[in-house]
């Protein structure tokens, strides 16, 4: 199978002041297999598996009520836990807009 | 007043302890309505409303399903309450659905009871009310490491401050334990939905039991069926009933047995270890959308996510819902230790051997309740701040520095994470027996010893560092797996959800509580008396 397909790839923006003097991108290959996978999972996975400095709002409702999983996704303000990535795709991930970034995707 | 954790239980004793004029603090590991269990929940709130139905035939039907494990008073009170904390929690603006579906889950039930508040209803009319009192300071982010304990009296908590990376000491005149759950000790939760995180990692029970309190029935855990597959509905609950086949495609599950019942759940696990199984949903429609917001969404989702199991078959697994043991509370929610209050899902001796679906929003509001009131009126009572003790803080301090110590080798906290669920799910389950039990002391034995050696990295400081906080959360995870296998050990019979091969039947003599407690530094198992 050509791996290009198994996959999905996360360009994420990061943030970690006063570490970090500006926000820089930083892209994951997130194997999938078959499946596809909400954003929230697949930043788990990344969490898990590859990187343990990425920081996000791990907890998750499952039922789009907590808003906890709020971020941009390619441009646009969306719940991570709903967002479906595809094997295949390329997606951009960031913080909100328009608050605070504490570390990476959470904001105050 | 400190109360830790902010989920239903929690939040919902802030509000009645600040209305007696005390300064409350409100701490969560996470923000209100952003973690634990309340905003997964279905929003079954359970109450004798209809015509004919009391508390009392409700507490008997509890009592009935909870294998009489459960303490009569706190029953009682849990009934006795349920209406009028009900119409409070209306009072204080959530919209609640008094229209009772017809549908009882388990077929003991006499009269259906399920009125309707979705848990993010809850959370955000409890945070709405706070928010009218200048006297509650509502810290999020913070996770509590420790209880502080001065002559056998809890004095406070030391707080890990997420954001900061700091530690902070918080002085309390009198302490709530509202911190949920520990379902996240089994491989499959249905704590964790989409197979993501909701932060119940038993870390409550062991703050009450290194503060020495009774911790009981501990083996008393409910599990449910989930989806397995596909990933994307892992874990996620509220689908529609359907046949369960077997691998050989045919049903096998005891005639009339409840959707949440130890006998579903046992025949279940044993069809799992011959092969998979599944739920056949071909001929179903999707809930309806009107009376069930939750299920309604999920069904929005379930199209979104393409992966609608109506008109096919879903593989089904097995998953731990909720925890009947827990903290020993009486009736104003002391628990054995002054100064320590408990309600909600970690407190222990509600439930007895089995939940009746429904009753635990039930048991997060009338206790949270409780809990609040009770606790105001002790620290009222109370002249000045009692001592600090500064050795316990520093001991703590010094367990940090460890901790974020640089170390060689590569163990992370994931790993034994991953390690310590796996052996809860092989020995551990709905099906158990005394030298699988004792496997499983071993196995979690040698991963203790691993403990020291976790690296944690630090190069980007301790502020929201993730695994700093996963190595926390496997320190407690690995001490409250020892604690279920001790007191699943220590009942030497079978009764609701604890099964024993070793032990098949319902033993008369058995009626009471397994006790786990903290002694000369281990964890000690005995019985104490079930409450008449
Ligand atoms: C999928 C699902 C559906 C359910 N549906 C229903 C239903 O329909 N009806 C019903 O009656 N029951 C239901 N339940 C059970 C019910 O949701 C829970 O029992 C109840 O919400 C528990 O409330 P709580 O306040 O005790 O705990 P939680 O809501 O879990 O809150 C505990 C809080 O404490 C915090 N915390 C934990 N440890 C610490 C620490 N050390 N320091 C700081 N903070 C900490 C957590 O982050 C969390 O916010 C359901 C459960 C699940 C899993
Ligand atoms: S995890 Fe709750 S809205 Fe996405």
């Amino acid at each position: 199978m050509d791996p290009q397909n198994n996959s999905v790839r996360l360009k994420i923006l990061r943030y970690n002041p006063p570490f970090d003097e500006n926000p820089y991108n930083e892209t994951y290959t997130v194997p999938v297999g078959n499946e596809k996978m909400s954003v929230l999972q697949a930043l788990e996975y990344i969490y898990e598996e590859q990187d343990d400095t990425l920081a996000f709002r791990r907890y998750c409702c499952g039922v789009q009520y907590c808003n906890s999983c709020l971020m941009l996704i390619n441009g646009k303000q969306t719940h991570a836990c709903l967002t479906i990535v595809k094997p295949g795709e390329e997606i951009e991930v960031a913080p909100v807009k328009g608050k605070r970034v504490l570390k990476d995707l959470i904001t105050d | 007043m400190l109360v830790i954790g902010a989920g239903g239980a929690g939040a919902r004793a802030a509000i009645e302890a600040a209305q007696t004029g005390r300064q409350v603090a409100l701490i969560c590991r996470s923000p209100l309505g952003k973690g634990g269990l309340t905003p997964t929940a279905n929003g079954g709130y359970q109450a004798a409303v209809l015509p004919g139905d009391s508390p009392a035939i409700h507490a008997e039907d509890l009592i009935a399903v909870g294998c009489g494990l459960n303490d009569r008073p706190l029953v009682e009170v849990l009934t006795g309450e349920a209406l009028e904390q009900a119409r409070m929690l209306e009072q204080f603006g959530a919209r609640m659905n008094w229209e009772i579906p017809q549908k009882v889950h388990e077929p003991q039930m006499r009269y259906p009871r399920s009125i309707f508040v979705p848990g993010k209803e809850v959370l955000a009319t409890l945070r709405r009310q706070l928010r009218k009192y200048g006297n509650v300071l509502l810290l999020e982010d913070y996770l509590s490491l420790q209880l502080l304990f001065h002559d056998g009296e809890v004095v406070g908590a030391l707080l890990f401050d997420i954001k900061e990376g700091s530690i902070t000491v918080c002085e309390s005149k009198a302490t709530i334990l509202a911190t949920g759950s520990l379902g996240e000790i089994y491989p499959l939760s249905a704590q964790e939905p989409m197979g993501l995180p909701t932060g119940s990692t038993g870390s409550g029970y062991i703050l009450a039991g290194m503060a020495g309190a009774d911790l009981v029935d501990m083996e008393m855990i409910q599990f449910s069926i989930v989806p397995l597959h596909p990933p994307l509905i892992q874990g996620m609950r509220c689908l529609p009933w359907g046949p369960l086949r077997n691998s050989q495609g045919n049903e096998f599950l005891p005639p009339n047995a409840g959707e949440y019942s130890h006998e579903t759940a046992q025949a279940l696990y044993r069809e799992l270890q011959r092969g998979a199984v599944t739920m056949d949903l071909h001929d179903r429609k999707a809930p309806d959308h009107a009376r069930h917001p939750v299920a309604g969404q999920r069904n929005r989702q379930l199209r979104e996510f393409e992966v609608t199991p109506y008109q096919r078959r879903v593989t089904v697994g097995l998953a731990s819902l909720f925890m009947m043991g827990g903290v020993h509370i009486n009736e104003r929610c002391e628990t054995s230790v002054p100064g320590l209050y408990a309600a909600g899902e970690v407190a222990g001796n509600v439930h007895g051997a089995r939940r009746v679906a429904g009753n635990a929003f039930t048991e997060m509001i009338v206790f949270g309740a409780r809990a609040g009131k009770y606790a105001a009126r002790e620290a009222a009572g109370k002249g000045r701040f009692p001592e600090v003790p500064k050795q316990q803080i520093g001991e703590c301090l010094e367990r940090l520095s460890g901790i974020v110590q640089e170390k060689h080798g590569d163990i992370t906290p994931g790993e034994l994470r991953r390690k310590a669920r796996s052996i809860m799910g092989r020995y551990l389950h709905v099906i158990r027996t005394g030298p699988g039990i004792q496997t499983a002391l071993e196995e979690l034995g040698t991963l203790e010893q691993d403990l020291p050696f976790v690296r944690v990295k630090t190069e980007g400081g301790l502020r929201y560092n993730a695994s700093l906080i996963e190595t926390f959360d496997v320190n407690w995870l690995l001490a409250v797996s020892r604690i279920v296998c001790q007191a699943a050990l220590t009942r030497q019979e079978s009764r609701g959800f604890q099964f024993r091969e070793d032990f098949p039947e319902e033993k008369e003599d058995w009626l009471k509580h397994t006790v786990i407690r903290r002694a000369g530094g281990e964890w000690v198992g005995g019985t104490k008396a079930v409450a008449g």
